[in-house]
């Protein structure tokens, strides 16, 4: 199949939760839109296509205000989060198969009304999500939390584990000028947090935030005409597997996947596609709503046993020094939640060779969808 | 901190049903737990829903799961019910019914000692009132 590439990337600043107003969310995407159609020394009119993950925006608007001639491809992916990278599969979907020539992806939030940290109390009841209302479990992180101490209780994993998360995501984030939280963290400060959801503290919670990011994906050929250095696809895969179904909104996972971010499906797709290995992948862009759910899927994608994810983090394996950066960009733990789409521009960056915390050399990036109710998503770029 | 948890008040909250799971809530409402099982295969699913996702037949039987053990549970801390008073500790908890098909039902494990619970503890069920129907809780056995 012919190549697909990444041409351009734009992004407004992120704010803290409710800051980017008087903005309005169609503004913050149409700034992000033109720049990153400006970085790939493209003219908006040259865009034909448009994928994004659904966050309460239509396409028939950013049509109507960029004007935009005309789209041949515009689809969505649904669900919650868990789909996020895998509008990059949707565009070069679109590509491949000649119905775009150059596809804007689009993610964006404001969280100013509606908190996706309390967005399972904000859903209207449904009768078969009646349980989670007895059972007074009102956000992702408080039913994701069932998760993490499940996985304490089979393999031993440690809150110290859950802590080097944060922490490296804090070292990480000390650098990057655009990080929102950038005070290094200590294991007793971590340790000293209020607890919100035992196992989880306050500091195991990724940020609130408001942002938008696009990114223009064309063909490889095409993209070696353009002026930055094409980053390519080399796998995309949205989809999932029955036994993890609708996640923490079902809850009925068996064992073999209970104790997993539900990554394992998405991650045998993405390196056979790739044709490579996880000991090949440079840097790891992983979903961290919450900071348990990187050790797992740390699991999922192969780069230690299953089991081992707390391990393989306390030896020091994520920080910029060890076998497997991740999150460079500090994340959405501590640089801002942008519903997976910072996680693609780090990516990008990083294979570009222009990041802040850049990784010497690195050729293959990964990068993941979050841990939520199928689609599950990712991608493997390389420079 | 409390040392005990509390269950949130239920009372307001009507609880949405559907063809397929009316039938666990007016078991409930008098004050038993069923759980859906095939009627073709024997399958346990769960929530209950329209199939099976087996062998597709509708037939569904209603069944006692049997006696359950915590799979899971979280602490939550909540607000203190009254002004000036301490902070509620809310414990949302999965069951694990091993005479069911290994069926997780989710609840509140109500008035437990914080430091007695534990993953594999057995439970009892005990019942709160919602505003439309009783609803299942959990009590460390
Ligand atoms: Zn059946």
């Amino acid at each position: 199949m012919s190549e697909t590439a990444i041409v351009g990337v734009g992004a407004t600043p992120y704010y803290f939760r409710g800051q980017s107003r008087p903005q309005t969310l169609f503004e913050l995407i149409g700034k992000a839109s033109l720049a990153a159609v400006a970085d790939a020394g493209l003219d908006i009119t040259d865009i034909d296509g448009m994928a994004f993950y659904a966050t309460g925006f239509e396409p028939g608007a950013i049509v109507e205000m960029l004007g935009i001639p005309e789209l041949n491809f515009s689809s969505v992916v649904s669900s919650f989060g868990g789909g996020s990278a895998g509008i990059l599969d949707l565009a070069a979907m679109a590509v491949q198969s000649g119905r775009a020539k150059a596809v804007l992806c689009i993610g964006a939030c404001q969280q100013a009304e509606n908190r996706y940290g309390a967005a399972l109390a904000g859903m209207a009841p449904t009768p078969d999500g009646e349980w989670r209302r007895t059972a007074d479990l009102r956000g992702p992180g408080e039913a994701l939390a069932l998760l993490a101490r499940r996985h304490m209780h089979v393999y031993g994993t440690r809150r110290e584990a859950f802590g080097e998360v944060v922490m490296a995501s804090r070292a990480y984030a000390a650098t990057r000028p655009e990080a929102l939280r950038r005070k290094p963290l200590s294991l007793d400060e971590y340790m000293a947090a209020p607890m919100l959801a035992d196992p989880l503290c306050r500091l195991d919670f990724c940020l609130e935030t408001d942002g938008a990011l696009a990114f223009v994906v064309t063909s490889a050929e095409r993209a070696r005409d353009l002026p930055q250095k094409p980053v390519y696809i080399a796998a995309s895969a949205h989809g999932g597997e029955r036994e993890w179904g609708r996640s923490f909104f079902w809850l009925n996972m068996p064992d073999s996947h209970f104790t997993t971010a539900g990554g394992e499906h998405t991650a045998r797709r993405l390196f056979a596609q790739a044709g490579i290995a996880p000991a090949d992948i440079d840097v790891a862009l992983l979903y961290d709503h919450f900071s348990p759910l990187v050790v797992m899927q740390l699991e999922d994608y192969g780069f230690c046993p299953r089991g081992e994810g707390g391990p393989f983090v306390e030896s020091g394996a994520i920080r910029m020094d060890g076998s497997l950066p991740v999150n460079p960009h500090g994340g959405h733990l501590s640089e801002a939640y942008v519903i997976g789409m910072t996680h693609i521009r780090e990516a990008v960056e990083q294979l570009r060779g222009t990041a802040v915390n850049q990784i010497p050399d690195a050729r293959h990036a990964i990068v993941s969808g979050g841990p939520a109710p199928i689609p599950m998503s990712g991608a493997i770029l390389r420079s | 901190m409390p040392s005990r948890s509390t269950t949130h008040d239920l009372s307001r909250i009507a609880i949405a049903m559907d063809t397929w799971t009316r039938p666990f809530w007016e078991a409930a409402d008098r004050e038993r737990l069923v759980v859906p099982r095939c009627g073709r295969c024997g399958h346990y699913r769960w929530p209950p829903g329209p199939f099976c996702p087996q062998c597709h037949s509708q037939e569904t039987e209603w069944v006692d799961p049997g006696r359950g053990r915590i799979y899971s549970f979280t602490v939550l801390s909540r607000p203190p019910a009254t002004e000036g008073g301490e902070p509620e500790l809310s414990v949302p908890t999965l069951v694990r019914f091993a005479d069911a098909g290994g069926t997780l039902l989710l609840g509140s494990l109500a008035d437990a000692p914080i430091a007695a619970i534990a993953i594999d503890a057995p439970v009892t069920i005990g019942w709160a009132q919602a505003a439309n129907t009783r609803v299942p809780i959990f009590h460390l056995a």
